[in-house]
């Protein structure tokens, strides 16, 4: 672009005048983050869909991403870095803070301006939820199932109590624990100081674009880079064959031994195996010319048969060309079995057989920060930086070193806010491709993965096709479970991502809760031309509670047994309970959890309220299910370990500081970590500080991933918050010349009981640091420091197989039991969840406003999978969704009510008695909605065995049913 | 991703702006649809015509005794919190605020959602059923008004009978006294409509229009006639005559077959009709 074709522009910008001349195309967004410093408005999607980048322009709201700044020549931009009064937080943060309306914050900024319009308009008068709901429309929030947002709303507005209130000080006898504090982190998050990637580099950065591959599977005949290269501001264009001497194969995530491994590259060199696999990587000196220039390569293809069906793929000859890897000699990716007791006498002797196929269908994480990294190699020390949104930046680090043979010392991962994980960063696949860019042009290079990247070649999960065999008595017990899982790995679950491990749950725990020690699984995940399968929320879990619970639902229907009846007659009666398959569930509530969830729920009225309206043509249907969440999964043959340390630090002003290699990604950990330390140390909570995301700062941790943080992380700080504990009460006691045994200390101070003397943390600190110095003040501890490295290992992951080959990588087991009401429009098949129930026991809750989030936003997440999301692709395997509106994000409208219960059965192996937490709303959503569904649909006859329960699918099956 | 590289200009005149019009330039109103598809680079424009400083365009609806006029930078924020076309047209106040969010009616223009053409547009779907009148005027003579039936404007997916002239205004009659109603089918609520449909019955008849079942959007006359004969009992009938797959291309995409579009429309219009309280529906 000639400098002639450039526009000055002025846009005022939070009454701040912001003058740049730029090229017509530029988006107001981008100048909003390149020429007026403003981080908040922040890129989710293509298509103005997500409104992240909302701003207030001219006294309206706005998409960011949709006006040219050329457009808004003149104009007067507010930003929520403009609404903070001055350093404080305006009442409506305030109240987003005290209601946990954000959890990784990257739609925090947007949501907030939205909000803060629809009070404007609608805040004096009266309003409803849903005019909240249209208020809030235009703006997608991935982790909080909204409704603590619209309570945020209303709180701000004087219509609602805060759902939380700070506290700085612990009165006395009380625990930190347990408290329900407002994060920590929101105060950053809320005010649009966000750390994500993006923030990170400068002008002088050079942007990388991938070029990717437009068949599924084809081999590569010819690259023509010429046009590309001659382009503006291109610094370099490599295909993957000019690229292979400079990296090597992916490292993979998972390596067992009976496992195949595609040993790809980050780029494909001969062939490609996926509609959107990188090939090639053009760096320029703008993202906008990178994508120019990506658009500007050639490429020509030789098709290959594509593998867009599991069943045919698995079923694919040793020499076939349809093979996706023909070394492998199948489709395979690994296969497993396993069989206990004797399944065909079982069957032989049963009253009733139920024979289900039980579909779930392709959808993801979907967070709404895509995968971003700004990578910053320097030639002169050949030393790495890498920034990146990732759950696990030491695995990371590792696989860095790896794939460039680079020495792991010489490379640091640095992983700030993340906006979003749910297990899609769980491994790393296109992160390599800008690190190759940096260490060749020896500048720094960043990559922003856009929407329909991820849409077209991103991580996915589920897509089960499974059959599940029961066998009962006719008084409803189960003599026999027999499952048989295929699952869609994509063109891989193991290497660049992560997934292989959920169908393999899904097998191992599906006898679930339940007492039958008759049980065989076959599971096979097979590869074919879609998109990498990887970790996401739920893990399997959720096929695990659908193999069997949609199988008892059919059970009590045939032997005419109340659905709880016939679940009561087969759960677990005592703990520890072993399933049959290995993991010993070691203690509970299930069947309580399912009690009163079916108290909670009113089963009678809810009948009443179904036959009256079926009385007016409505059909409303409801079902309940008890489930179990296993957490912290540690696997041997992974990079997932059983173990976790933090290092913790009393500095000399007094403050904590405590290092994790546990990685935030908007589970709140700055807050629940602070509050066990608090308690530990008995430390003044606003003196603790969490820090994470750095590999040269903290000790190597496992990362985020399994619901694992309140054992490992917290079992961690135990650890060594006790040993600190010992030395400051040690110190103290020298300071204040009393017996140890008399000193107490709380909210930071250290108390002589006898002689009312009290010396603070600062004072105390002080004393180690410098005067009179830790050899006299900590003269006699175990070490001469206040600081430590606090492990946690935890006793129930046991890798010795007993004699029939099984193991307990789930070391921790928290239960509950979920219901669902819906509503069924029959001529259109829409499916309305009118309310979700939960009753939930993680054992001892660290904050139970931080918890509810979780579970309210897992229970968004996989109503949203379950009835609107979808991974779909056509015959040729081109995905048919490349927005976030084509692929069916959860909206403000698709959040339903949601109750939540507890009960607390404490972990017999943490000492805070916590067990993992985070996952339950996406393991039994799914259960529960088809079984409401077919609930409602009784009527009829239909019988609900598969998803997504779109409304062109519930119209099909209500129209098979001959209506 | 982001748009392509194009050529921009700002006019303030008409004139100017018919001048770019005439050597290529697309016009860019609010921007809503088109910026969308620039940015997924569903379409590279090599230049753009800002209209949002042309004075002859108006930002108002103006309203006279026997007309509403909309003019071509009314938003359709604006258009909703219009008092008479709330009282009067109250089924276009309906699909506006069906439209996108209200980012998307703050920026996005009515008669932008027209040009768009895309055959679930809220606003053409409704403004079809509503007897409107799209004026425009051609490059060399901007004072030479003409006048486009909303019947005649949409002649296929996403193009219009515009043929290189801008559309200024949306001209609607006003005195007769009507009803009418504006439904659309979307899987989440306040979503893109897969199916739209609206109904206006008025003392000049029945129209019945509908998008999202074949690549513009269509009246059916059939089931206006059976309407305004009073033969309501012959709707549903009628409806699955005249939403014969045979006779319909449904835009083709993941979310549902022909035949669940097809099905989704014919629920749409019954449900229209008996919003409308059109008596004898069944």
């Amino acid at each position: 672009m000639t400098d002639a074709a450039l526009i000055d522009v002025v846009i005022e910008v939070n009454a701040r005048p912001i003058a740049a001349r730029v090229e017509p195309r530029l988006l107001l967004v981008d100048f909003l983050r390149q020429h007026a410093t403003i981080k908040s408005t922040r890129i989710a999607c293509e298509e103005g869909a997500c409104g992240a980048c909302t701003v207030e322009l001219n006294g309206r709201t706005v998409k960011s991403c949709l006006v040219l700044s050329v457009s808004a020549d003149g104009g007067h931009v507010i930003t929520v870095e403009g609404i903070n009064q001055g350093r404080e937080l305006s009442p409506l943060q305030q109240a987003f803070v005290s209601c946990n309306a954000m959890q990784c914050g990257y739609c925090t900024a947007g949501m907030v301006m939205s909000a803060r319009a629809f009070l404007n308009e609608h805040g004096q008068g009266e309003f409803s939820d849903d005019d909240i709901r249209q208020g809030l429309t235009g703006n997608i929030c991935r982790c909080t199932g909204y409704n603590n947002i619209i309570h945020a709303v209303k709180v701000a507005a004087g219509r609602a109590p805060p759902l939380a209130s700070a506290i700085e000080t612990l009165a006395p006898g009380e625990s930190w624990i347990g408290k329900a504090l407002p994060r920590r982190e929101d105060q950053r998050l809320v005010a649009g100081r966000g750390r994500y990637v993006d923030n990170y580099g400068d002008a002088n950065d050079a942007h990388a674009v991938a070029v990717r591959a437009t068949h599924a599977h084809a081999r590569i005949k010819h690259i023509d880079t010429g046009r590309a290269k001659d382009m503006p501001g291109v610094l370099m264009v490599i295909t993957g064959a000019e690229a292979q001497s400079h990296w090597n194969p992916f490292s993979p995530s998972i390596d067992m031994l009976t496992l195949h491994l595609p040993r790809r590259y980050p780029l494909a060199v001969d062939k490609v195996i996926f509609y959107g696999e990188p090939l090639a990587l053009v760096v320029a000196a703008t993202a906008y010319q990178a994508e120019d220039a990506a658009r500007a390569v050639v490429v020509e293809y030789e098709d290959l048969p594509v593998n867009v069906d599991a069943v045919q793929a698995a079923a694919q000859s040793a020499d076939s060309a349809a093979l996706i890897y023909p070394e492998w000699g199948t489709n395979l990716q690994i296969e497993y079995n396993f069989v206990h007791g004797d399944i065909e006498a079982a069957f032989t002797a049963a009253d009733l057989i139920i024979d289900e196929n039980i579909v779930s269908h392709r959808f993801g994480a979907m967070p709404l920060e895509t995968r971003v990294v700004h990578a910053a190699y320097d030639p002169g020390d050949d030393s790495l930086v890498v920034r990146a949104s990732t759950q696990i930046p030491h695995q990371m680090r590792m696989y860095m070193a790896q794939v460039f043979g680079l020495p792991e010392s010489r490379i640091q991962v640095l992983a700030d806010d993340v906006g979003g994980g749910f297990g899609a960063k769980l491994s790393v696949d296109c992160e390599y491709l800008p690190v190759l860019a940096s260490i060749l042009l020896g500048r720094p290079v960043k990559w922003f993965e856009s929407r329909s990247e991820w849409m077209h070649a991103g991580p996915a999960a589920r897509d089960y096709q499974t059959r599940s065999r029961a066998a009962f008595k006719r008084d409803g017990t189960l003599l026999a479970l027999d499952t048989d899982i295929l699952a869609d790995m994509g063109v891989d679950g193991a290497e660049r991502a992560a997934g292989l491990g959920m169908p393999l749950n899904g097998g191992n725990y599906a006898p679930g809760p339940y007492c039958v020690s008759n049980y065989r699984t076959h599971v096979r995940c097979v590869v074919t031309n879609k998109g990498p399968y990887n970790a996401y929320r739920g893990y399997g879990k959720d096929l695990a509670n659908m193999l069997i619970e949609r199988v008892l639902d059919q059970a009590a229907d045939q032997l005419e047994i109340d659905p709880i009846e016939i679940r009561n007659r087969n759960l677990l009666t005592s703990y520890p309970h072993q399933i049959v398959t290995g993991p010993i569930i070691e203690n509970g509530s299930i069947r309580e959890a399912l009690t009163k969830l079916a108290s909670n729920m009113d089963l009678p009225a809810l009948r009443a309220e179904q036959a009256q309206a079926l009385e007016q043509g409505r059909y409303l249907g409801f079902a309940l299910v008890p489930y179990i969440e296993p957490a912290g999964f540690a696997f041997p043959g992974s990079a997932f370990q059983n173990y976790e340390s933090v290092a913790m630090r009393v500095q000399a002003d007094g403050s904590v500081r405590v290092m994790t290699g546990m990685q935030n990604i908007g589970q709140g950990i700055e807050t629940s970590y602070a509050q066990v330390v608090a308690d530990v140390l008995g430390a003044n909570i606003t003196n603790v500080t969490i820090a994470w995301g750095d590999t040269t700062a903290t000790p190597w941790g496992s990362g985020t991933f399994s619901s694992r943080g309140a054992m490992y992380a917290v079992g961690a700080i135990i650890d060594g918050g006790d040993r600190l504990k010992r030395r400051m009460l040690l110190g103290a006691a020298a300071l204040l010349g009393a017996p140890v045994a008399e000193i107490t200390v709380v909210n930071g101070v250290f108390q002589h009981a006898g002689s009312d003397k009290t010396c603070t943390f600062a004072e105390l600190a002080y004393a180690c640091y410098v005067q009179p110095g830790s050899e006299v003040i900590l003269a006699g501890a175990d070490a001469p420091l206040l600081e430590t490295i606090g492990t946690y290992r935890h006793p129930q992951v046991n890798w010795k197989p007993d004699e029939l080959g099984r193991i307990q990588v789930y070391p921790a087991h928290a239960n509950g039991a979920a219901g669902a009401l819906v509503e069924v429009d029959i001529e259109t098949g829409r499916v309305e969840v009118i309310k979700i129930w939960m009753v939930a026991d993680h054992g001892v809750v660290l904050n139970p406003l931080v918890l509810a989030g979780q579970i309210k936003g897992g229970v968004v997440q996989q109503l949203g999978g379950t009835l609107y999301e979808c991974f779909d692709y056509d015959e040729r395997g081109v995905p048919r969704a490349s927005t976030l509106k084509e692929y069916g994000m959860p909206t403000v409208w698709a959040a339903p009510a949601i109750e939540i219960d507890h009960l607390v059965s404490p972990s017999p192996s943490t000492r805070v008695g916590a067990k993992g937490a985070g996952e339950d709303g996406c393991i039994a959503t799914s259960t529960v909605l088809m079984g409401a569904v077919e609930d409602a649909l009784r009527p009829l006859g239909v019988k609900v065995m598969s998803s997504p329960l779109s409304p062109a699918r519930v119209r099909g099956m209500i129209e098979a049913a001959g209506h | 991703m982001r748009p392509g590289p194009f050529a921009y200009s700002r006019p303030a005149t008409l004139h100017e702006a018919l001048r770019a019009l005439a050597a290529g330039a697309v016009p860019l109103a609010g921007g809503q649809s088109l910026l969308q598809a620039m940015r997924l680079r569903q379409t590279e424009p090599a230049a753009i015509v800002d209209l949002a400083g042309v004075a002859e365009l108006s930002d108002a609806v103006t309203v006279t005794a026997d007309r509403i006029t909309i003019g071509a930078r009314v938003t359709h924020r604006a258009l909703a919190e219009h008092p008479t076309l709330t009282a009067e047209l109250p089924w276009l106040v309906e699909a506006a605020l069906a439209l996108g969010d209200v980012q998307v009616r703050n920026l996005g223009t009515v008669l932008g959602n027209v040009c768009w053409a895309d055959p679930r547009a809220n606003m053409a779907v409704a403004l079809l059923a509503s007897d409107a009148v799209v004026t425009a005027v051609a490059p060399g003579a901007p004072a030479a008004v003409e006048r486009i039936a909303i019947a005649d404007f949409f002649t296929g997916f996403r193009t219009h009978a515009l043929a290189g002239r801008l559309a200024t205004t949306i001209e609607l009659p006003r005195g007769g006294r009507g009803r009418g109603c504006y439904l659309e089918f979307s899987r989440q609520r306040q979503d893109l409509a897969l199916v739209n449909v609206c109904v206006v019955t008025s003392d000049q008849g029945m129209r019945v229009a509908v998008g999202g079942i074949d690549p513009r959007p269509m009246r059916l006359p059939t089931v206006e006639a059976a309407l305004a004969r009073g033969d309501a009992a012959a709707l549903r009938n009628l409806l699955a005559i005249s939403l014969a797959p045979a006779q319909h291309q449904p835009i083709a995409d993941q979310h549902g077959s022909a035949a669940f579009k097809l099905g989704l429309a014919a629920t749409l219009v019954r449900r229209a009709v008996e919003r409308c309280g059109v008596p004898g529906h069944d």
